[in-house]
């Protein structure tokens, strides 16, 4: 089992109960969870907060999870990113990765797919 | 027979007048016509009822000369031949005479036959000839003013000098005075004027303009008129002259217009589709997420019975917000198809706030921390108080937006109720402090797929379609949900309907229809055929009817369903729709035929607009949409036990 006890994770997620699961989720790992519920909130507690990774969610209100990504992107070029989203369309998939999220994972999440994902960075 | 040809002589002497008469009658080719006269004056006069055709008219004239009475004559516009006659010593007077208008001269000294016969001879063909050209002329005129193509002539600086009546038309003037001497392009307006000075700039350098398109404005009316130019230049002696031909093609343009915008408004629908579809399969993985995902947790035995109930809880509820998406596509769906009517029962209105309340407080146990107040409020105490009013729908329009107004309030309140207006309406509202709409954004929340497609943000949670479908089901109510909203202060949605009280014979009835079957009825012992191909839908319908004593039959298709009628003593049948080999609306007929009192309740997924008409044209009595809901199906299958069992 994955220990990231030293890690922090920040789950940018408007939908309680998606960010209910992606807890339920991360619990066993012992990571640290902040929670952002718009692509503001995330913007901003990247600022205040030293956090290892990113999970972002796409479609939020205030701001959405490609313009967050951007602005977090410009301003910590090795923070990684990774978007989980419901928009599973190439088109979609490539306006996201542009934006400068390192990788896209599409709801409905795989626990391993994205256990495997977050892996890559905490190696 | 000889050429009739009527000849005035102008001579102040008689006798010479005579002596030329005489002449004149003795040339063989023609029969004269000969009148006198001895001077312009006379002359002029005599031809007000003589049409000559030619005028002799002599050098010496007492106190005028000849030359004088042709430059005058010239000057009043007669165009007849005119021959000056000269005499001895005079000759040297032919060449003012022919400047000032003569058509030839004769001699008197040497008069010869053979020479006044070719001189007339020739003046008269001549004037044939020009007469000619002047009718053609004058036809030509006639048609350039009558035609529909419009024409103009400019100078060179691209001032109108002259314009057929088509022209006035094409531009909106009646009177020509009011377009001669203006600028052509006094009827464009900004951009067109400089593209089409440069156009005839460039047909005066070119001398000529080919299909030019430009657009004028009718001066009154305001409305413009397009026209397609072609040009060319002329060298006149004072300069160069552009010749205009116009047609007016407003009518093309009109039309080519609107295919344009119906084109775009086909693409743009098209765009909104794409973009709606788009959002669906986000908002159905959205749930999904959730299900799947509490799913594989709950499949790890080892985890502790309170988080097993979590994810039951959390797989629960979002399930259910699928299905109240699939719900709202239905709706949709219906609303599209127009198959959505409003029907008008009596409606309990306190009641129906009552319970609006309840279910609300029951889904929302504590609303955003108790920051939340739910406040319904109900004007008429009375709590029999009743209307005339689609209920079902009423409801559901009312639900929406207090659904809607619940998830965008964080703190403060949310009032929803009834006021009764003096116009005799009755206007429902939901009222919220919650985030509200900016003004820009007001119209577009009611639009079909706006939404969604506004960007990739959230304007709203959830599909978007909630807000659209209630306010097409006001539409048909024949009202118009109106929205008044603060950015960080709240929000008002309200809309009136036209009271309406039911009469009075119609007030009892409504506790009869909502009667309840009678389902007291044993069902031990019944035999009840489920046809359906998935075995889980199986197992969960068995497990639900065991409970009640049944026994219970299975088919996976159409053609063992017929065949286990033949076979057992069914007394009802669960029929699904789609299923191999046969699918349930062909066994449907088959049973139906063979043993038409059996009771059968079809059992669907596909819930579509028309589904229904086609479902109970089959021969269905009743049916079920799936998901299924246990309730539902135990009541609907003990009504039809029950009624078999009277009719037996």
């Amino acid at each position: 089992m994955n220990n990231w006890s030293s890690k922090t994770i920040l789950i940018a997620e408007d939908e309680d109960i998606n960010y209910f699961l992606l807890a339920e989720i991360l619990e066993p790992t012992h990571a640290r969870l902040l929670w952002a519920k718009t692509g503001l909130q995330a913007v901003s507690m990247s600022r205040n907060y030293n956090i290892d990774l990113i999970l972002m969610d796409i479609k939020m209100p205030e701001m959405n999870g490609i313009d967050a990504a951007r602005i977090i992107r410009a301003e910590q070029s090795d923070l990684p990113i990774i978007a989980q989203t419901a928009y599973a369309m190439q088109s979609e998939r490539e306006l996201i990765l542009a934006s400068g999220c390192d990788d896209c994972i599409v709801k409905p999440l795989r626990i391993n797919t994205l256990m495997n994902a977050i892996k890559i960075f905490f190696q | 027979m000889k050429d009739q040809l009527k000849i005035l002589i102008i001579d102040d002497n008689p006798a010479d007048s005579t002596l030329l008469k005489r002449f004149l009658n003795k040339l063989p080719l023609w029969e004269m016509n000969i009148e006198t006269a001895s001077n312009g004056h006379e002359a002029y006069q005599r031809l007000l009822n003589f049409s000559a055709d030619l005028i002799f008219i002599d050098y010496l004239l007492g106190s005028q000369n000849g030359i004088d009475v042709i430059r005058d004559f010239r000057a009043y516009g007669i165009s007849l031949p005119m021959i000056l006659l000269t005499g001895y010593g005079n000759e040297a007077v032919v060449v003012d005479a022919l400047r000032a208008g003569a058509s030839d001269y004769l001699s008197k000294n040497d008069l010869t036959p053979e020479a006044a016969d070719r001189t007339i001879r020739h003046l008269i063909q001549k004037q044939t000839a020009l007469e000619k050209l002047r009718k053609t002329e004058s036809k030509l005129q006639k048609i350039i003013e009558n035609t529909d193509t419009s024409l103009a002539t400019l100078d060179e600086n691209g001032f109108i000098i002259e314009a057929n009546n088509a022209f006035l038309r094409l531009i909106g003037v009646k009177d020509e005075n009011l377009v001669i001497g203006r600028h052509i392009t006094d009827w464009n307006t900004d951009p067109t004027r400089e593209v089409f000075s440069k156009a005839l700039e460039n047909c005066l350098r070119e001398g000529v303009l080919n299909d030019f398109e430009t657009s004028f404005i009718h001066p009154n009316a305001n409305s413009i008129t397009f026209a397609l130019v072609n040009a060319t230049t002329e060298n006149e002696s004072n300069g160069k002259l552009i010749s205009l031909l116009l047609r007016n093609i407003t009518d093309r343009k009109q039309y080519e217009e609107k295919l344009k915008s119906a084109k775009i408004k086909a693409e743009e629908a098209d765009r909104l589709k794409s973009a709606f579809l788009a959002n669906l399969s986000h908002e159905i993985r959205t749930p999904m997420n959730a299900i799947l995902g509490f799913a594989t947790i709950l499949s790890d035995s080892t985890i502790p019975e309170e988080q097993k109930q979590e994810c039951i809880y959390h797989i629960n509820s979002s399930g259910r917000s699928l299905l109240n998406l699939i719900d709202d596509i239905i709706d949709v769906s219906k609303i599209v198809a127009q198959q959505v009517k409003v029907i008008k029962s009596t409606v309990y209105l306190n009641r129906l706030f009552d319970d609006l309340m309840l279910t609300f407080k029951a889904k929302n146990q504590n609303l955003h921390g108790n920051n939340v107040q739910l406040i319904c409020s109900k004007v008429i105490a009375d709590p029999e108080f009743i209307i005339l009013a689609d209920q079902y729908r009423l409801k559901q329009v009312l639900s929406n937006l207090i659904e809607n107004a619940i998830k965008f309030t964080d703190k403060g309140f949310i009032e929803f109720g009834y006021k009764l207006k003096d116009s005799g309406n009755i206007e429902f509202y939901v009222k919220d402090t919650g985030i509200g709409i900016s003004k820009d954004k007001q119209n577009l929340i009611f639009d079909w797929f706006r939404k969604i497609d506004d960007d990739i943000s959230r304007l709203y949670r959830g599909s978007g379609i909630g807000l659209t479908i209630s306010s097409s089901l006001v539409g048909l109510m024949g009202s118009e949900i109106k929205v008044k909203s603060e950015l960080g202060v709240g929000s008002v949605f309200y809309f009136n309907l036209a009271l309406e009280m039911p009469k009075s014979e119609n007030q009892g009835t409504h506790s009869k229809m909502m009667a309840q079957p009678n389902t007291n009825l044993s069902w031990e012992g019944k035999n009840i055929l489920i046809a359906e191909d998935e075995e889980t839908n199986f197992k969960f319908l068995k497990a639900a009817l065991s409970r009640m004593n049944t026994n219970v039959f299975w088919a996976r298709n159409g053609i063992e369903a017929v065949d286990i009628c033949r076979n057992q003593n069914i007394d009802l049948v669960l029929m699904d729709i789609k299923m191999p080999e046969m699918d349930g609306y062909q066994a449907t007929r088959i049973i139906k035929t063979e043993f038409p009192k059996k009771p059968i309740i079809a059992q669907t997924a596909y819930a579509m607009a028309g589904e229904k008409e086609i479902i109970l044209e089959a021969g269905c009595d009743a049916y079920l949409s799936k998901p299924i809901k246990i309730s539902e199906m135990i009541q609907l299958v003990g009504k039809y036990l029950y009624l078999q069992s009277e009719t037996k």
